[in-house]
């Protein structure tokens, strides 16, 4: 056993509104071990990890480092005692650069800024540390590795005792995973001490020590990770046996319903987003695409739903050219969508489920001076409720109070059932509780069978492979790869080498 | 038009530049760290009234001064007591803020000098011309560039300075950092509320001094609404500069150069007073759309695509 560096004592949070995030939570960190928190989404990791630094208080409950008491208010504070965090979303200013970025709200700076020597206190601490970070870049201009190894210089150069890493492969491809996972056993030889959170079993036993389980806000127990099987590990987790296994009859694709011709597309700086991009995509297939995180998926997402109308090059829609019809008139068509953020694009929060379900058909709920056939709506809004399993009391409940599985369902049941002739779908099940990423996955293979044709944009690999027939890999706004996955299956790591940039196809079939 | 190349022109150009540039400068500041204050234009009214008040009755420049500041850094921090820490909509605190000041700035100008149109019955103070040595012994330039109010001198000082602040200075880019993303400059420590009133402390000061021009520069007494649409085109010229202190400094020039203009044409033009007096805004607007057409050119040029004919 260990020195220990951290001790969590009972720690409850309680949110207004009662519901309750973490109960009566106790756990230890040692000095120099890497710790998994593991644990569904929603089991209260993340409040945790705020707790500890500062970004949210405790109901009750006390936090020692090195057996002193620690108030934490502030981020502040924590960074302060020595508790640093690398956040899911990176906590960087993108329009600075990378030294700005490092040497803000350092102690002791001089007032007046030296750029050359923040630079080289960068690049000696980069060296300590052995990240491989470029400083004098953009942060925008960075990978998305970069960016996340410029958070844990900036971080570590601070002196922290205890490195947070909030889900810190969620962004990355799997050769960027290894690259991060040898830059931390590294740092780990350096004496640095890190919790590692996240929710996926293999990288937790790649990297971690000792694991502590987290359901429904509660701990289930640390363990020596070599000591506990992945059955025994997901049991804890979830409460109950897990099948991950998807069943997917083979299925021949049907005609051409979406057809993309040399699409290029830039942004406000000219960075090309698109980049002749092909596509066709038939009935009855489930067309993945992988790529990292802004890789152009986004653009092409706006550019297929006619949300985005600045492309050059040609889309069809069942054999009409769509540069010239509008949205309303697509959804019409029978082109359905499920945008990647769901709060801002996918429901308006503040209104009620059944005003998110029906707005866009609303004619079908008028009478004939317009009014409403709120009977009709109820009847309609119910089914959808009961049929797409919502956990909610009424129509009339705002979205905005259902969690975050349910508000998908709505999103979901919305665009799911209408007449569907096409579904693009972008980061369908990103951040929601597993059962329902696995609702909204048996929906998906249903839309399949019965015949629509359904582009799925992710950037979680397994889901990618379980349910595409193909997969198409986009790198820097141009597709590098394309894989008849139904015929002859692919890997992640052949994936990830694509995704990296690392190879290319010469010529591809379409 | 042989005005325009007579050095008097050029130095009412500069003068009338003056509340402009200040105005604009606040407007810099507050939006480099994130927020918007609509309330420049009240804001620059009040402190206008209130130097104008305290010289008249104690008799002292300096006190007026720190009356005329006093108020607008009052008023820049109740825009951020209201929206950062009562959470109200910027906008609406803004608009507060220019609906109080155009109220009370009468209500007290008639409670005290029984007018409700001006403060000439008091005898208040101004801020001294300055005459630069050396500077103004050259021909045409030193008539152009000397002989400046005090309060237009400290206007270029601080255009320059506040670049300098913001680009060249630890708290300039706390404030940078703060005003593209709080939350990431949160979490490394910066106490975003505090910098937040360092810049509204210097939007106060610049509103401070803007106003004063006006009343005790420019004008040697307070009429009300004097500020007339100064403090709202700022945001304008901010938004037009990109907040960057010299731009938008190159911006409040060309709004003084057609405000003088205007006053010129009004006096040596056949033209109809009416069509004049509206040549400054139009001129203005007519700036604006170019801008932004040149910068919407800029970003379809960047985007490098040949449109092809749809």
């Amino acid at each position: 056993m260990g020195v220990e560096l951290l001790r969590v004592d009972s720690i409850t949070k309680v949110f207004d509104g009662g519901i309750i995030a973490n109960q009566d939570i106790s756990l230890t960190i040692l000095q120099g071990e890497i710790h998994g928190i593991v644990g569904e989404n929603g089991a209260g990791k993340s409040t945790l990890m705020k707790i500890l630094y500062g970004m949210e208080n405790p109901t009750s409950g006390a936090i020692y480092l090195e057996n002193e008491r620690l108030e934490l208010r502030t981020s502040r504070d924590a960074i302060e005692k020595g508790i640093g965090m690398v956040h899911q979303h990176f906590m960087l200013i993108e329009e600075l650069s990378g030294w700005e970025n490092f040497r803000l709200g350092l102690e002791g700076k001089p007032f007046l800024i030296h750029r050359q020597d923040d630079l080289n206190e960068l690049r000696e601490a980069d060296k300590k540390y052995q990240l491989n970070v470029d400083g004098s870049l953009l942060v925008r201009d960075m990978s998305v590795g970069m960016k996340q190894k410029l958070e844990i210089l900036k971080i570590l150069h601070r002196g922290v005792k205890l490195l947070i890493l909030d889900e810190p492969t969620a962004v990355l491809t799997p050769q960027e995973t290894d690259e991060l996972f040898a830059r931390l056993s590294d740092l780990k030889k350096q004496g640095v001490t890190i919790v590692f959170i996240s929710h996926k079993l293999n990288e937790i036993r790649q990297i971690c020590d000792r694991i502590t389980i987290l359901r429904d806000g509660r701990n289930m127990g640390t363990y020596p990770v070599g000591g506990l099987s992945n059955e025994k590990i997901s049991e804890l987790m979830v409460g109950r046996e897990v099948s991950q296994t998807i069943d997917k009859p083979f299925q021949e694709p049907g005609d051409v319903v979406i057809h993309a011709e040399n699409l290029k597309q830039a942004d406000v700086h000219g960075v090309e987003k698109l980049v002749n991009v092909d596509i066709t995509l038939r009935a009855g297939e489930i067309l993945g695409i992988a790529g990292v995180d802004g890789n152009g998926q986004n653009e092409l997402f706006n550019v297929l739903t006619g949300q985005a109308k600045d492309y050059v090059g040609q889309i069809f829609f069942e054999g009409d050219d769509v540069h010239h019809i509008s949205i309303n008139q697509l959804n019409k068509l029978g082109l359905s969508k499920v945008p990647a953020d769901r709060m801002k694009d996918g429901v308006c929060k503040e209104l009620t489920i059944w005003e998110n379900l029906f707005s866009p058909r609303i004619k079908n709920f008028t009478s004939k001076f317009g009014a409403l056939k709120q009977k009709k709506i109820d009847e309609e809004a119910r089914k959808l409720i009961n049929d797409f399993q919502i956990k909610a009391n009424a129509p009339s409940q705002r979205v905005q109070t259902l969690s975050g599985g349910n508000i998908q369902k709505v999103v979901v049941a919305r665009e799911f059932s209408t007449d569907v002739h096409a579904l693009i779908l972008n980061e369908p099940t990103r951040g929601i509780d597993v059962g329902a990423i696995s609702f909204i996955h048996q929906r998906i293979l249903e839309m399949r069978e019965k015949g629509s044709a359904i582009l799925l944009i992710s950037s979680d690999l397994g889901e990618l492979l379980s349910l595409s027939d193909r997969i198409i890999v986009m790198y820097k706004g141009e597709v590098v790869a394309r894989f008849n996955h139904q015929e002859s299956p692919v890997t992640e790591q052949e994936l990830g080498l694509y995704m990296l940039g690392l190879k290319k196809m010469e010529s591809m079939e379409s | 038009m042989n005005f325009i190349l007579s050095a008097d022109f050029w130095f009412s150009v500069l003068a009338g530049t003056t509340p402009v540039m200040l105005a604009t400068l606040a407007a810099n500041i507050v939006s480099q760290s994130g927020m918007f204050n609509l309330g420049i234009e009240g804001t620059m009214l009040m402190s206008a009234l209130m130097g104008v008040l305290v010289s008249a009755f104690t008799q002292s420049l300096f006190l007026g001064m720190l009356a005329g500041l006093l108020s607008g850094i009052i008023l820049s921090f109740a825009l951020g007591y209201f929206t950062l820490y009562l959470e109200a909509p910027m906008n609406s605190v803004g608009v507060a803020i220019n609906l109080f000041s155009a109220g009370v700035t009468v209500f007290v100008l008639t409670l005290i000098t029984g007018s409700k149109v001006t403060s000439s019955s008091l005898t208040s103070l101004t801020f001294p011309a300055v005459h630069i040595p050396l500077i103004r012994d050259i021909p045409f330039l030193g008539r152009v560039l000397s002989g400046h109010n005090l309060i237009t001198y400290l206007g270029w000082i601080f255009a320059v300075g506040l670049s300098f602040l913001l680009y060249r200075t630890r708290l300039g880019l706390d404030i940078r950092a703060t005003g593209r993303n709080a939350e990431a400059a949160a979490s490394v420590g910066i106490q975003t509320n505090r910098v937040r009133f360092k810049a509204l402390l210097l939007c106060g000061i610049f509103c401070g001094f803007g106003g004063m021009y006006l009343s005790m520069g420019a004008l040697k007494s307070f009429t009300a609404n004097m500020v007339a649409g100064r403090g709202f085109l700022s945001l304008a010229m901010d938004t037009l500069s990109s907040s960057h202190p010299l731009l938008g400094w190159g911006g409040s020039l060309l709004y003084g150069f057609s405000e003088t203009i205007t006053i010129y044409l009004q006096l040596y033009s056949d033209a109809d007073l009416k069509v004049i007096s509206a040549f400054p805004y139009i001129f203005i607007i007519l700036v604006l759309v170019i801008a932004q057409l040149a910068r919407n050119l800029l970003v379809r040029r960047k985007k490098n695509i040949q449109l092809k004919g749809r």
